[in-house]
């Protein structure tokens, strides 16, 4: 070794004050003197140093997240929010899992049957299971006897609808998302193959209003019972088993995401102190 | 007393057509409160009004100052409150620690660095520190009681709600569990729940005995114990006066109730006292 370096520029190193050229040099140069490590050793300002190893450990320690977990983290969403989500029960892999197997068994029975698939009772069946399933999904997303941390859940300051809104809108957008792919596979894409959509935001919406006086798996049955005896009483009544999705039933489920929007607004305050239980 | 922290004024709560709660009151400050009572006496009730997610039909609650039916207030109260319920659910898929990341960011911790690190503390105040990457349903059920009994921790919070936290736990984690309350209790209001006469007597300096809705005692746990002062004694067998007679260990009748002259009499304890209180329906349960 022919040279060290002195005590000033290994300061100026040590609080980051050394230029990039010089500190190139230095560095490469630490690699190989014991006597210059320890003088930028000297420098370094201790407090910061473990404040700087303690974040690391807390780092390398942290478990590393769930699949799920790790799915939201790459869609950018952040720790905490993913976390929170990572807690839903509709959003684990088993629920997405079948809700992706129905929606695509209905569609393949769509795209295989014969005569005038518009028609068919197998589009009915995808339309309204593309509906009822957000409905389902967000029941099960939070509430008393869905969710095993609900009661401490409520005793603590995040407010429940926020929680509840948070996973109800990561549930509705992964059911879109699944049925609008599912969606695809009907041929022709006719317009009537998105004709879920609107209902199943306005069912998700009216289960969420209902919610605020039953229990969330009570109020999405007695929504989708009702709406499954609109369907069919609409159908008997024209001779037509799409009635219900077609122009005049898109015009009743824009009412009704309208009244719940306001409702729920007007409700959330019965989320927060055992409301439905 | 204290500054009084919880107020209870003639509570009443109703499910149905069974009355849990019928107008109890008392108050408490900073310290350790137990209530004591059987099954069905209310205390999980009233526990569950203190940790603001049931309202009373009737009656006044003040927590902290605060009223728990105005919103504000509530919020206020959850932002010092701890709570462990009497069956803490658990989300199996998580780890130890994310269970308890999970609880933290509920209480509004976002920041992640300070969150995990008071996450690693509560976990190491209950001995879980090993165990933490470990999955929830890999844990045993007093490690899922220890867990529990972490998260109400988080944050350090001025009034502690701990619905029956010694229940399923070994001698060894209850005496760590009175020491842990008992250290943070100087300046802090706990109120917890409990069957065990022991945890009162060791852990608890104000004791309020419940049943059927209603307080039956308020005081400390020698006040409790003197309910039994000359109403307890041995005898070879089950004595025709006792209210109360369960044969001990070593073979001799303990008998509670009106003692006989000339009776052997002995020292009543916390659970004596207890027991002349809630009567046969409380021994009957113990025993079970």
């Amino acid at each position: 070794m022919s040279w060290h370096a002195d005590a000033q520029t290994l300061e100026r190193y040590a609080t980051n004050t050394l230029d990039d050229v010089h500190a190139y040099s230095l560095e490469a140069h630490l690699l190989t003197c014991e006597r210059c490590r320890m003088g930028v050793g000297n420098a370094v300002d201790r407090a910061g140093l473990d404040e700087l190893w303690d974040a690391i450990a807390a780092v390398v320690d942290a478990p590393a997240p769930g699949p799920v977990e790790r799915g939201l983290l790459a869609l950018g969403i952040r720790q905490h929010i993913a976390r929170l989500l990572a807690a839903t029960p509709s959003l684990r892999i088993s629920w997405l899992g079948a809700q992706a197997f129905l929606l695509g068994l209905t569609a393949f029975s769509v795209s295989v049957s014969d005569g005038t698939p518009r028609e068919s009772t197998a589009l009915v069946a995808f339309l309204t299971v593309a509906a009822l399933l957000p409905v389902a999904g967000v029941a099960i997303a939070y509430g008393p006897g869905v969710d095993p941390t609900y009661e401490v859940g409520l005793a603590s300051p995040m407010r429940s609808f926020r929680l509840l809104l948070i996973r109800a809108v990561a549930v509705l957008g992964t059911s879109i998302a699944l049925a609008t792919v599912a969606a695809t596979a009907i041929p022709g894409l006719p317009w009537v193959s998105a004709a879920w959509l609107l209902p199943s935001l306005g069912l998700t919406l009216a289960t969420l209003v209902a919610s605020t006086y039953v229990r969330p798996v009570m109020a999405a049955a007695v929504v989708s019972g009702t709406w499954a005896l609109v369907v069919t009483s609409a159908a008997y009544r024209v001779h037509d088993g799409l009635a219900a999705f077609r122009g005049q039933g898109q015009v009743w489920f824009v009412f009704i995401i309208a009244l719940s929007v306001v409702l729920l607004a007007a409700r959330r305050s019965a989320f927060e102190q055992g409301a439905g239980t | 007393m204290s500054v009084p922290t919880v107020e209870v004024v003639g509570i009443e709560k109703s499910y149905l057509r069974t009355r849990a709660l019928s107008g109890i009151s008392f108050t408490t400050g900073a310290g350790i409160t137990g209530l004591l009572g059987p099954n069905g006496a209310g205390k999980t009730t009233l526990l569950r009004m203190m940790a603001t997610v049931l309202a009373p039909d009737a009656g006044d609650l003040h927590l902290l100052g605060w009223d728990p039916r105005e919103p504000d207030e509530r919020l206020a109260i959850r932002r010092r409150l701890g709570y462990m319920p009497q069956e803490p659910g658990f989300h199996k898929a998580f780890t130890a620690f994310e269970f308890v990341d999970y609880i933290a960011i509920l209480k509004e911790m976002v920041d992640t660095k300070a969150r995990h690190d008071e996450v690693r503390r509560v976990l190491t105040l209950v001995g879980l520190e090993g165990v933490m990457g470990r999955k929830i349903k890999a844990l045993s059920g007093g490690m899922r009681r220890r867990l529990a009994i972490a998260q109400a921790f988080l944050g350090d919070p001025d009034l502690l709600i701990l619905d029956e936290p010694t229940a399923g736990l070994d001698p060894e984690q209850r005496l760590r569990f009175r020491e842990i309350v008992s250290e943070r209790s100087e300046d802090r209001t706990v109120i917890l729940s409990t069957h065990q006469t022991e945890d009162v007597a060791a852990l608890c300096p104000r004791v309020v005995v419940m049943n059927e809705g209603r307080s039956l005692f308020d005081g400390t746990p020698q006040e409790l114990a003197a309910v039994a002062a000359n109403r307890v004694w041995l005898a070879g067998e089950r004595a025709p006066g006792a209210r109360l007679s369960w044969r001990t260990g070593d073979g001799a009748h303990r008998n509670i109730g009106d003692a006989p002259v000339g009776a052997d009499l002995v020292e009543p304890t916390v659970e004596d006292g207890y027991l002349l209180l809630v009567g046969q329906g409380a021994l009957d349960e113990e025993a079970a």
